[in-house]
């Protein structure tokens, strides 16, 4: 379809490209599971996932903690950071602090 | 939220936590990155002047649906989730009839806006004598009567020449009776000649009542701009008026030695559903279903910035303390983010307290002016600043009273922010927006 006037978005509007499915979850609980807990640096947003760890760890029977913290919360984790991450732990949680 | 989906991306199931405040940007920032719909968990905003006690009873409150993210046997619920995603798209269609050459007539008909003087610097809507009787038909007022007159320049805005402003700015028919409103009361402020001050203020609006969801006026995040149409171009309007029927122009009559970028457009709605005070319109005097513009000079916005304070009086000294930086003003509004608000109001604080606590913390001591250089200005301290001998430690307030702050809350409700916004003079102006047919809305 022609169009008179330019795009300024450049398309940018539009819905992202390719197609996203979820990792696969194989258990119903994280029993034994390795997990990791990424704070996005911004204040408190460490404690909350703290708080969390302890809570899994204590009722969860999770295996271990993997503790992470962004390099820069204005940014989304480096590839190399999320393909380490992923190597390493079963499941991961994120969180901010704002 | 980014970081959750590149996480599953690297194939490991990823939880991510919000806040309720950024739920939006989460949803947009999902459908940027293809997983529109992608579920995560929300917490209450804010976090971050959280004891550690209460992060753990948030923590406690949130684990379930982690857990339930990250379990198998869940994710029916996630595509649930990716189902709503954001709807189908509605992009409109280009006019009709549009040539590359129409377009270009148009470009030329907007350069000669700029060859003629008649433009803030941007680019105006071409106005022609249809559109003019258009909205003066639509407001029911004589085209001649004069609203504004600038008595020693001999020059004066009618309802014909605030409808050609108004529709250069970008205005419909419908934005017109705000902008009426706003120019029907201002004239007390144009006979103090500061539209001309060196002080270089602009004139700065906020929108009350129902007409701010009839016309879309925004009074959430990025409430002092850009993005939203109400807000700019009735901003826009009132400094077109001052440029063209008042002959008021950059340079001429205009003499501001520096300005202030809200002399482009300074026009805000308070965001009385998040607050948890009267409005200000009603706090005026005006029944709340009255839409109600309140309008004022104003020398700039200053941010205050204060996320981990967890007092009243933090967030109150913090705000008095930004206000005292400018020595040069008697006046000032206060927008209050409306984290701020619920903070100090959840204490028990009306608004008239919030003022009043203010206004005796907003002020310098004597020998801080000195040390400025202020001494013998007339302006600073509201020219109170007394005889040479007096005591250096004496604290003085720039204002009169209490009734020289407006108190305003708007912005929306992510971060602990408010904006102060001095002036030289306490002067405020608020007038009821008519309705097309001279009733109050």
């Amino acid at each position: 379809m022609g169009s008179v006037l330019v795009d300024p978005t450049g398309g940018l509007r539009r819905p992202g490209a390719g197609t996203f499915s979820l990792a696969p979850r194989r258990a119903r609980d994280l029993k034994g599971a390795t997990v990791g807990l990424l704070a996005n640096t911004k204040f408190n947003s460490d404690t909350l996932l703290d708080a969390i760890g302890e809570l899994l760890l204590e009722h969860h029977e999770v295996g271990r903690l993997v503790m992470e913290r962004k390099p820069y919360f204005g940014r989304p984790l480096p590839e190399e950071m999320a393909a380490d991450l992923a190597s390493r732990c079963d499941a991961v949680i994120t969180a901010i602090g704002d | 939220m980014a970081d959750g989906i590149l996480l599953e991306r690297h194939g490991v199931p990823a939880a991510s936590i919000l806040t309720d405040a950024f739920t939006a940007s989460g949803n947009a920032m999902a459908r940027t990155m293809g997983a529109d719909g992608y579920r995560y968990a929300v917490i209450p905003h804010p976090v971050s002047n959280l004891t550690p006690d209460e992060c753990r009873e948030r923590a406690r409150n949130v684990l379930p649906e982690v857990l339930g993210i990250l379990s198998a046997g869940d994710e029916a619920s996630s595509a649930d989730v990716r189902r709503q995603g954001t709807g189908p798209d509605h992009t409109p269609a280009e006019p009709a009839g549009l040539t590359t050459d129409r377009v270009r007539e148009l470009q030329r008909v907007v350069e000669y806006y700029f060859e003629r003087g008649w433009t803030d610097g941007l680019p105006v809507v071409p106005v022609t004598e249809a559109t003019v009787c258009d909205f003066i038909d639509y407001v029911g007022r004589d085209p001649d009567e004069v609203i504004l007159r600038v008595e020693h320049l001999g020059t004066a805005c009618t309802v014909r020449l605030a409808a050609v402003a108004a529709a250069m700015a970008g205005c419909t028919r419908e934005h017109f009776p705000v902008l009426l409103a706003v120019l029907d009361s201002f004239q007390p402020s144009v006979d103090t000649a500061l539209l001309q001050s060196t002080s270089g203020q602009a004139i700065m609006v906020t929108v009350n009542g129902p007409i701010r969801r009839a016309l879309g006026f925004n009074a959430r995040a990025n409430v002092f701009g850009p993005g939203y149409r109400a807000n700019a171009v009735i901003g826009r309007a009132t400094r077109l008026v001052v440029i063209n029927a008042l002959g008021i122009r950059s340079g001429e009559f205009d003499q501001g030695t520096q300005g202030t970028p809200g002399k482009y457009c300074l026009c805000i709605a308070e965001n009385e559903e998040e607050s948890p005070w009267e409005p200000l319109h009603v706090e005026r005097g005006f029944p709340a279903e009255a839409s109600v513009t309140t309008t004022h000079f104003a020398r700039g916005t200053f941010p205050v910035d204060n996320r981990s304070g967890t007092e009243p009086e933090q967030i109150l000294l913090n705000i008095a303390d930004t206000m005292s930086c400018t020595t040069a003003s008697r006046g000032c509004t206060v927008v209050m983010g409306p984290e701020h608000a619920h903070l100090i109001a959840s204490r028990g604080w009306s608004k008239q307290e919030v003022k009043r606590f203010i206004w005796e913390h907003w002020g310098r001591r004597r020998g801080d002016l000195r040390r400025f250089g202020l001494v013998h200005d007339g302006i600073a301290a509201g020219g109170r600043l007394g005889a040479v001998e007096a005591p250096d430690e004496e604290f003085l307030r720039f204002a009169e009273s209490p009734d020289a702050i407006l108190l305003v809350v708007a912005g929306a409700r992510n971060a602990g922010m408010t904006t102060v916004v001095p002036m030289i003079r306490p002067l405020f102006h608020s007038q009821v927006v008519q309705d097309p047919r001279g009733r109050q809305r």
